[in-house]
């Protein structure tokens, strides 16, 4: 990873935000698995936020890759590297979620992790055991709120809090103009803030 | 600052604090099962395919594969090859015929042509080949017809 990432800042920009030009030949393969090896954990982050399946979040982040592996030469530079990546992985989940949908009566089993267990894992900052009763709380209220939000509204939210994008790059990743983008923001942020006990 | 706007203060600040803390909780959450390790259930497909490719993959097997893929390779096309030759043999026999049969057809046409037979000649010759001669019993009746080159008795 620490490899992966100097070789990618060596080429000018932050590996975090790195942009590969179209005029570059990013059909090369060695750069490719610089892009996959880089942006590997934030894909599966933003997946297992998603789904709160750890094993279907490993499964399509692979998908995930193998898809970009196969369109790579294709990939013109317009957006970087990482929006590229996300735009697949949240088609990728759109159909897992509907695969899922239409088989339910097959009884697929899923891992999925409730929302009151995948509040379990606090930061480490919080000292005392009543910060940390507190975060845990605000933790497991969002997960509740998060869970209830529509697929494109929870899209946006985890994209923008967890994943700290811009609007305009949620906007290229969830191919939506920015206005919309805004708009399901805010109508997430209306219920986690009315889960939160808020006034708005 | 009045009594509601803090209010709405300590309520941003109390969705900031909760939103960090959600951040970092799936931050954690997904760096530790992004490095747990995985153990791979074996559904009776992989098996299956498994075993297939398994059983592909066998020196013995793999080879009489490929023979038989060489054999159907060129057999078939050699196949294919001959029965269009022979097919085409067939027809260039079929076609000499046809010119023969026209060739002779012509050469019969152009011979009648070229001797034109007269008529008369022809009738003559058959009265001179169904003439008989007459009987003694007839001469008599034979006397009464009319001369004639037909009449002349053989």
């Amino acid at each position: 990873m620490a490899t992966t990432t100097t070789v990618l800042e060596s080429m000018g920009k932050p590996a975090a935000a790195i942009a590969f030009p179209g005029e570059r030949a990013i059909n090369d393969a060695a750069q490719f698995a610089e892009a996959a090896a880089c942006y590997r954990p934030q894909i599966f982050r933003f997946l297992l936020a998603s789904l709160r399946d750890p094993d279907a979040a490993e499964t399509l982040t692979q998908d995930c890759l193998l898809k970009a592996h196969r369109n790579w030469a294709s990939f013109r530079g317009d957006s970087s590297v990482m929006t590229w990546l996300l735009r697949i992985a949240i088609n990728l989940q759109k159909d897992h979620w509907r695969s899922r949908r239409l088989q339910f009566w097959k009884q697929t089993s899923s891992n999925s992790v409730d929302a009151d267990d995948a509040s379990q894992w606090l930061p480490s900052g919080e000292s005392s055991p009543e910060q940390q009763a507190v975060a845990k709380d605000q933790v497991r209220q969002v997960w509740r709120t998060v869970k209830n939000l529509s697929e494109r509204q929870r899209t946006v939210f985890m994209l923008r809090h967890v994943e700290e994008m811009e609007i305009h790059e949620i906007a290229q990743a969830v191919g939506l103009s920015e206005g919309t983008v805004k708009a399901h923001l805010s109508r997430a942020m209306v219920r986690v803030r009315a889960e939160l006990g808020g006034k708005r | 600052m009045n009594f509601e706007e803090r209010h709405t203060q300590s309520d941003d600040a109390q969705v900031e604090a909760a939103l960090r803390n959600f951040r970092s909780s799936v931050h954690a959450w997904s760096e530790q099962e992004f490095v747990r390790p995985r153990a791979i259930e074996h559904t009776r497909w992989s098996s299956f395919r498994r075993a297939f490719w398994r059983t592909i993959a066998n020196p013995a097997l793999g080879g009489t594969l490929a023979a038989a893929v060489a054999i159907a390779s060129i057999g078939v096309p050699a196949g294919i090859y001959h029965e269009r030759a022979v097919e085409a043999e067939h027809k260039a026999s079929l076609e000499l015929q046809r010119k023969q049969a026209v060739e002779l057809a012509l050469k019969a046409q152009a011979a009648a042509a070229a001797n034109p037979v007269d008529d008369e000649a022809f009738l003559d010759d058959v009265d001179s080949d169904i003439a008989q001669a007459t009987p003694d019993a007839m001469q008599p009746l034979a006397s009464l017809m009319s001369d004639g080159p037909s009449q002349s008795t053989r």
